[in-house]
């Protein structure tokens, strides 16, 4: 494992980062998303060296980095406000962290800052005052002089949230290049879900100074830990339920008298029947998994629910519909297209079909840790 | 015939000052800067801002006690190197560091503070030895601060008077600096020769005070 951190606790009077362990390979992009005051960008000090942890290990390529001065840490780290050093230009910028190396002659320097600045296409602004360039440009300086000192890591504190949408993508689209090219190793903090689909390999959630999980993004997204990473990753149905039977393919939960609903979560499959039965769980279903139709039908979909539409929400391509089945509420979204093929109307009748591998069944335990 | 001398004496007291209280000002305000412990940094931002605060004549009194014959540094200067301070050209040298050191300390602290953290924060990052972020990061981007409170610290050490007076005295062609200079000329009923020197001091310091300003506005039209 490339970066280690291990039980990981940093108390900052007010704030308290808890417990955090995550392991990064070389080579990976991770990306932690959470809401504003989660304790990410705490974490990536941390890393890098600006906090002291009360308690727990940073290891970097199997060296132990606690008591290691973040100058000798060898992490890059590029900032939201991009921080390029007003008193110098754009060359000098990119070039200031290689006059660490005093074996480098001045041609050696130029060539490299020449070479990066090409591949990040800033050769024609290298001359420029930094305090007059655009975003887009003061970020591809700020990531040209964290990557020129060939850090073993970069640490990125939300670089594109400054940016517009267009600037974005072809930032974007130049790390995806940077990484492949250069091998290197990203921990990036966003709340940008875009910079998840398009960057990570990985991809942790956090909440409160907690780390809920980190993961390949299929898994936090498709079996999320906990309802917080659920609801925060946008699975909008997550109910309170009971197993009620256990085959060896299928658990059915029961959400009250008249709804029972079938998940083959591999988990609670495996466990034996005896365990789990009359255990409370929760279940959680992405409402892009709920099908949408008129009348019931033969599928290979185990659940089919018939409800009521009470909400109906327009927002471009996108109609969210809201059905009370029996007193609960599921939440799915259909294209515009297929709203209206459908015809759905308020207080209109409906089938909500969904497969029970969409069926998530997360563990009460974790439920209660959160509240 | 105009003596000239207090011209010399005042440039050359007022320049080997501002030499010693530039540097000693910016690394005192450095440290004050880093130092974490809030009480301290109190105390001792009070111990050197303290001669500004206070009548020259009590700054003076103060130094004449130390440096004095029988002060403890003033005696140690004789018995080992038979130097004495009190009443010598060195003495207006130590009244105008004394005198001119919080503005130029408070000058650069201000500009210390005024420097954003994460640019020093990112130098770190690049490996950067905590000596070369600060010459290359902080005092590159404090400078216009620390430029004014440069100059203004050299005109407070061309300016000095009263500490001058009970430290170094009123010796002509030693330790008669250019305020001394007008006050004997006045005290003495020469007033056309005061003038002259008044002239000098005037001259002296709008020079100072338009270099300051042509630095300021060149910066911030720089950086706008």
């Amino acid at each position: 494992m490339y970066l280690e951190v291990e039980n990981l606790n940093v108390n900052l009077g007010e704030f308290h980062l808890k417990d955090i362990s995550l392991e990064i390979e070389r080579g990976e992009y991770v990306v932690l998303i959470g809401p504003t005051g989660s304790g990410k960008s705490v974490l990536l000090e941390t890393i890098i060296g600006f906090y002291q942890p009360d308690s727990g290990i940073i290891k970097l390529d199997g060296k132990i980095l606690n008591d290691v001065a973040p100058e000798e840490r060898n992490i890059g780290i590029v900032y939201q406000d991009h921080v390029l050093f007003p008193n110098m230009n754009v060359y000098d910028n990119i070039a200031y962290g290689l006059k660490r190396d005093k074996s480098l002659t001045k041609e050696e320097i130029d060539e490299k800052v020449k070479s990066i600045a090409e591949k990040m296409n800033i050769s024609h602004i290298l001359h420029r005052d930094v305090l007059t360039l655009s975003g887009g440009e003061s970020q591809r300086t700020a990531l040209a002089r964290a990557i020129i000192v060939g850090p073993d890591i970069i640490l990125m504190d939300e670089p594109f949230s400054a940016l517009d949408v267009t600037t974005q993508a072809k930032l974007t689209s130049l790390i995806k290049d940077i990484g492949v090219e250069y091998k290197t190793t990203f921990l990036h903090v966003t709340h940008n879900f875009n910079d998840v689909w398009n960057l990570a390999d990985k991809v942790g959630v956090m909440k409160n100074g907690v780390l809920h999980q980190l993961d390949y993004i299929y898994k936090v997204f498709s079996k999320p830990a906990n309802d917080f990473v659920a609801s925060f990753v946008g699975v909008n149905n997550i109910f309170d339920g009971k197993i009620v039977n256990t085959k060896q393919n299928s658990v059915t939960v029961k959400l009250n008298d008249n709804i029972q609903i079938q998940s083959t979560d591999d988990e609670y499959c495996n466990l034996a029947s005896h365990e789990v039965i009359g255990e409370n769980v929760l279940v959680a279903i992405r409402p892009e998994n709920i099908i949408f139709a008129k009348s019931t039908f033969e599928s290979s979909a185990r659940n089919q629910l018939k409800g009521k539409i009470t909400k109906i929400e327009e927002s471009g391509p996108i109609v969210n519909v809201e059905t009370d089945v029996e007193g609960i509420l599921f939440k799915g979204i259909l294209t515009r297209n297929s709203f209206e093929n459908l015809d759905l109307k308020l207080n209109g009748e409906v089938y909500l079909i969904f497969k029970s591998v969409n069926v998530n069944v997360l563990d009460s335990y974790n439920t209660f840790k959160l509240s | 015939m105009t003596d000239w001398s207090p011209i010399f004496i005042s440039m050359k007291t007022a320049s080997l000052s501002i030499f010693i209280t530039f540097f000693v000002g910016l690394i005192v305000a450095w440290g004050l800067v880093k130092l974490k412990n809030d009480s301290l940094k109190i105390v001792l931002d009070g111990i050197f801002t303290l001669p500004i605060v206070l009548p020259p004549t009590v700054v003076g009194f103060f130094l004449l006690y130390i440096f004095g014959v029988r002060g403890p540094i003033g005696r140690f200067f004789i018995d080992f190197f038979t130097v004495k301070i009190a009443f010598s050209w060195h003495a207006t040298v130590i009244a105008a560091v004394v005198m001119s050191f919080p503005l130029m300390y408070r000058s650069a602290r201000g500009a210390f503070e005024q420097v954003d953290s994460n640019l020093l924060d990112a130098g770190r990052t690049l490996g950067m030895s905590e000596w070369n972020i600060f010459w290359k990061v902080l005092f590159a981007n404090a400078l216009p601060g620390i430029i004014s409170g440069g100059i203004l610290a050299f005109a407070r050490g061309l300016g000095e008077f009263g500490a001058t007076a009970m430290l170094a005295g009123n010796i002509a062609g030693q330790t008669r600096t250019l305020p001394m200079a007008v006050y004997s000329e006045v005290a003495a009923g020469n007033m056309g020769e005061a003038f002259n020197y008044v002239i000098v001091i005037v001259i002296i310091s709008f020079i100072a005070i338009f270099i300051m300003d042509y630095i300021s506005i060149r910066k911030e039209r720089q950086w706008k």
